[in-house]
């Protein structure tokens, strides 16, 4: 039981993990806040699902065509709506705003595309349950546990070890100087938006055969990520891994043992706590003026 | 002189339109009660305006002071069968209750953390009254709340409920404007323009930042109060984070810090709304493109454009114009 | 009047102002000058309330003022205009005075809201105390301009008006003559003279020198957070430190 429970909080943690980075990683580069990464989530599993379930193409094709198709747009949002935003002189919250439409606009659209009922995302694996260790655990879920945790290691290399990422790191850090470098930081930031959209859509094909694709499954996550980023110590990768985890386990335990129908309730509350008593979060990030 | 003669007779004419409107919408109960959303629109987003736009603090939790108003209107009424006039005084103190209890923490974060802040505010709200059955009847909402009464005289037709509205909008709207041309109104605005420059020229910016947030929640929970009392039933459905967003919609499209804004962006979309009930499933496009249109191109709404439009009338031979439609109000 | 003792302060590993002690006293004009990065600006700041020092304490008429928030420092009577200028940009001229007003007043939420008589009272008073400073900030013209339409010059001046609506005992001045055209300075060292003969204690950053030797009493000079030497304008510019900071330190004297 207590296995099969750590289990599903490590797997709702890490798709927390996974969205709540791309908040950090949005933040870091430019300073913004998208509040569209749920939506992202979703368009990405109704992507995932038309791929996999209507043109019957190979589960990995799908999530990775869906990934690509995630980045660039994100990287439209950011070069095309944010850039333009900026450039009028609109202070940040006029950015969030923006967000909040383009998640409007996103799930507006999906309920055209794919209509307003919960679809199944049909099975990526022959059996239901498998049996590992005398535990019996569901294959979905173990997949989306080493998806998420592939795509963190990978960001992880990425950001240290390609030039590209280095690049982005360096230009988050000090815009002026990278770019004195040399370094495209448009592009970087562009790219930024274009990751972090891209791992919600991803982790969004992963969770559709788990929760089932629907046009406001993005909302709930996207908030329990966000949350789980601020704990984390906002702009904080790592952080908002640790902070996504955090409530993954929180939520799974607190249904279980002490009540469901208020584990967002104590989520959200834990949230609000956090921010009081230590606004910078876990990892010491700069929020306050 | 001779354009201030022009301008009382624009705004002369445009009274008597508005009126000679108000009065044929008056003969149906259906448009009567269009003009009631307006007000109570009105009310909630001139709350959400002297918090966002007078004081620099931005919130997409007020759908959880208005969810507060109407709840605690709603449950005093109908458990206690105390009078409506009485539980909508309530409910607004509860609502500015929690709008202090949100301040202490909010007046210390910057703008990204305060977003998140009050998005988490609302949506506890919303998840309390969904889950808490026993209370709030849950998902299912309350049904049967009972009218406002004066003197023993139920107000129960639409266009009686409307001439009540009417009256506080107009104490509302006269409040807000005495408190925004007042020395706590300009330490308002002066911690929106520069809260290091205020905090340094004597004004405690964390005191007012918190009244900003009293007073804002106030309004907002009293235009909830209202609502339920009009509409006769509350449900969670009402005060869903969309809530929020249209609350914001409405002020940023009729004109951010202005004193007609919040009416006038409610009026139209409020309009709007009715009149698109056949294609609801494009209500949520709409919103966006609104905000869209408004972060795009008007950034001062409809207000910055009449305002824009005087100036060009009134400056003409002066050449420039003073109002700057493009530009931000930060 | 303000009374620094052994103020350090520092930001990680660099000491911007180091265990300085000075006495002001009240009535006089006082200069503080230094090459830039001297830590000037630092201590307005320190002494404004912006920062608490990592160690020393400043006292006001005796009493311990440090590490309190500026609001609380400017309603003792201690008023500063900015290096970089901190206007309310969007309110007219008139209304970033009467903001100014704001300690010299006590209307509540509740008397605005209903506009009681006491509160249209202090409403007139303030608009009036304000057209008052105005006029002698010479900027009766431009009461009703936007603060970010004036010219730089005006902007100065109209900060000077801003904190002067305060009533202090204590007038910090960062570097007010910064972008203004010789006439322009000529007449602020005039207006720092009147303002001075108002009563009111001023202490001047300014790194226009003829300006400083012209209208202060005395004159203390940091360099690298330390302060080097202390004087009347003529010791000052005699002084040996001072010279050789200021030919190492490579301003324009
Ligand atoms: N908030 C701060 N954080 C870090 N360093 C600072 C800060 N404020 C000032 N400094 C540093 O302190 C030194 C003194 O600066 P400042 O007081 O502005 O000099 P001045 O006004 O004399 O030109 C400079 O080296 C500056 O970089
Ligand atoms: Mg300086």
């Amino acid at each position: 039981m207590v296995i099969q429970l750590i289990i599903g909080a490590l797997m709702i943690g890490s798709v927390y993990g996974l969205v709540g980075l791309g908040y950090g990683l949005i933040y870091k580069a430019s300073g913004l806040m998208s509040l569209a990464q749920g939506d992202m989530l979703m368009i990405g599993a109704f992507l995932g699902l038309t791929f996999y379930k209507h043109l019957q193409l190979p589960f990995i094709v799908a999530l990775l065509l869906t990934m690509l198709i995630m980045f660039s747009l994100g990287m439209v949002i950011q070069r095309v709506l944010v850039t333009t935003l900026l450039k009028k002189g609109a202070a940040t919250v006029y950015v969030i705003l923006c967000t909040i439409s383009i998640s409007m606009v996103l799930q507006n659209v999906a309920m055209f595309a794919w209509g307003t009922n919960v679809m199944q995302f049909p099975p990526i694996f022959k059996k239901s349950v498998i049996n590992i260790l005398g535990y019996d655990l569901v294959p979905e879920n173990l997949l989306a546990l080493g998806v998420a945790i592939t795509c963190m290691i990978a960001l992880h290399f990425f950001m240290t070890k390609s030039k590209f990422g280095t690049s982005m790191r360096a230009a988050a850090q000090d815009p002026m100087a990278a770019s004195a470098l040399g370094i495209n930081v448009p592009v970087t930031r562009g790219a930024s938006w274009g990751i972090a959209c891209m791992l919600a859509g991803g982790i969004g094909v992963v969770v559709g055969p788990i929760f089932g694709v629907y046009m406001s499954m993005g909302s709930m996550i996207g908030q329990k990520a966000f949350a789980g980023a601020v704990i984390g110590g906002y702009g904080n990768m790592y952080g908002a891994i640790v902070g996504g985890l955090f409530f993954g386990f929180v939520e799974t335990f607190v249904s279980a043992y002490l009540t469901s129908n208020y584990k967002d309730f104590i989520s959200f509350a834990i949230l609000i706590l956090v921010m009081i008593i230590m606004p910078t979060g876990l990892f010491k990030e700069q929020v306050m003026e | 002189m001779l354009n201030k003669i022009k301008t009382n007779k624009v705004a002369s004419i445009a009274i008597l339109l508005v009126a000679a409107v108000v009065a044929v919408m008056l003969r149906e109960r259906y448009l009567a009660l269009i003009l009631c959303f307006i007000c109570i629109n009105s009310i909630a987003v001139t709350g959400l305006d002297i918090l966002f736009g007078y004081t620099g603090q931005v919130s997409f939790g007020h759908a959880g002071f208005y969810a507060i108003g109407a709840y605690t209107s709603t449950l005093l009424a109908k458990n206690f069968g105390l009078n409506p006039l009485f539980t909508i005084i309530i409910g607004m103190i509860v609502s500015m209750i929690f709008g202090i209890i949100v301040a202490f923490p909010a007046a210390k974060l910057v703008k990204h953390f305060l977003s998140l802040l009050t998005i988490a505010f609302g949506q506890m709200v919303f998840m309390f009254v969904s889950v808490t059955d026993k209370l709030t009847n849950g998902y299912s909402g309350i049904l049967n709340i009972p009218d406002v009464s004066i003197f023993g005289y139920p107000i129960k037709s639409n266009q009686a409920y409307f001439f009540f509205l009417l009256i506080i909008t107009g104490l509302v709207l006269l409040f807000k404007r005495n408190l925004i041309n007042s020395r706590v109104g300009r330490a308002f605005i002066a911690i929106r323009e520069n809260p290091h420059a205020a905090n340094g020229i004597g004004i405690n910016v964390r005191f007012y930042k918190i009244v900003a947030f009293a007073a804002s929640a106030m309004l907002t929970g009293l235009a909830g109060a209202l609502y339920a009392h009009l509409v006769g039933f509350i449900s969670p459905d009402t005060f869903m984070a969309t809530q929020s967003n249209l609350f914001m919609t409405m002020l940023l499209f009729g004109g951010i810090a202005t004193f007609l804004g919040p009416v006038i962006g409610s009026a139209i979309l409020v309009v709007v709304t009715e009149l698109m009930q056949s294609l609801v499933s494009y209500q949520m496009l709409m919103y966006a493109l609104f905000i869209l249109a408004v972060l795009f191109y008007l950034p001062n709404g409809v207000v910055g454009i009449a305002k824009w439009a005087k100036e060009m009338l009134t400056t003409k031979r002066q050449g420039k114009s003073r109002v700057n439609t493009t530009e931000y109000h930060n | 009047m303000l009374t620094l003792q052994n103020i350090t302060i520092k930001f990680g590993g660099l000491t911007a102002v180091n265990e300085v002690t000075a006495a002001i006293e009240t009535g006089v004009i006082f200069g503080l000058i230094g090459p830039n990065g001297a830590g000037k600006t630092t201590l307005f700041n320190i002494i404004s309330g912006v920062y608490a020092p990592t160690s020393g304490t400043v006292l006001f008429n005796d009493q311990n003022i440090t590490g309190l928030p500026p609001y609380k420092i400017n309603a003792l009577g201690i008023s500063r205009t900015y290096q970089n200028i901190n206007l309310f940009s969007k309110m007219s001229v008139l209304e970033n005075v009467m903001v100014g007003c704001h300690t010299q007043s006590d209307s509540g939420i509740f008397a605005s809201v209903l506009r009681t008589k006491a509160q249209q009272i202090e409403e007139n008073t303030i608009k009036r105390k304000s057209i008052e400073i105005l006029e002698f900030m010479n900027l009766a013209d431009k009461v009703n301009y936007t603060a970010s339409n004036l010219s730089y010059g005006e902007q100065r001046r109209l900060e000077i008006a801003r904190a002067l609506a305060s009533a202090p005992k204590m007038l910090l001045l960062d570097e007010p003559a910064a972008g203004m055209n010789g006439r322009e300075k000529e007449e602020l060292s005039e207006t720092i003279r009147k303002i001075n003969a108002k009563g009111i204690t001023i202490l001047l950053v300014e790194h226009d020198m003829k300006l400083v030797m012209n209208v202060t009493h005395q004159i203390c000079v940091l360099n690298y957070g330390k302060k080097i030497a202390f004087g009347d304008p003529e010791q000052i510019q005699k002084d040996e430190n001072v010279i050789a900071a200021y030919l190492g330190g490579g301003i324009d004297v």
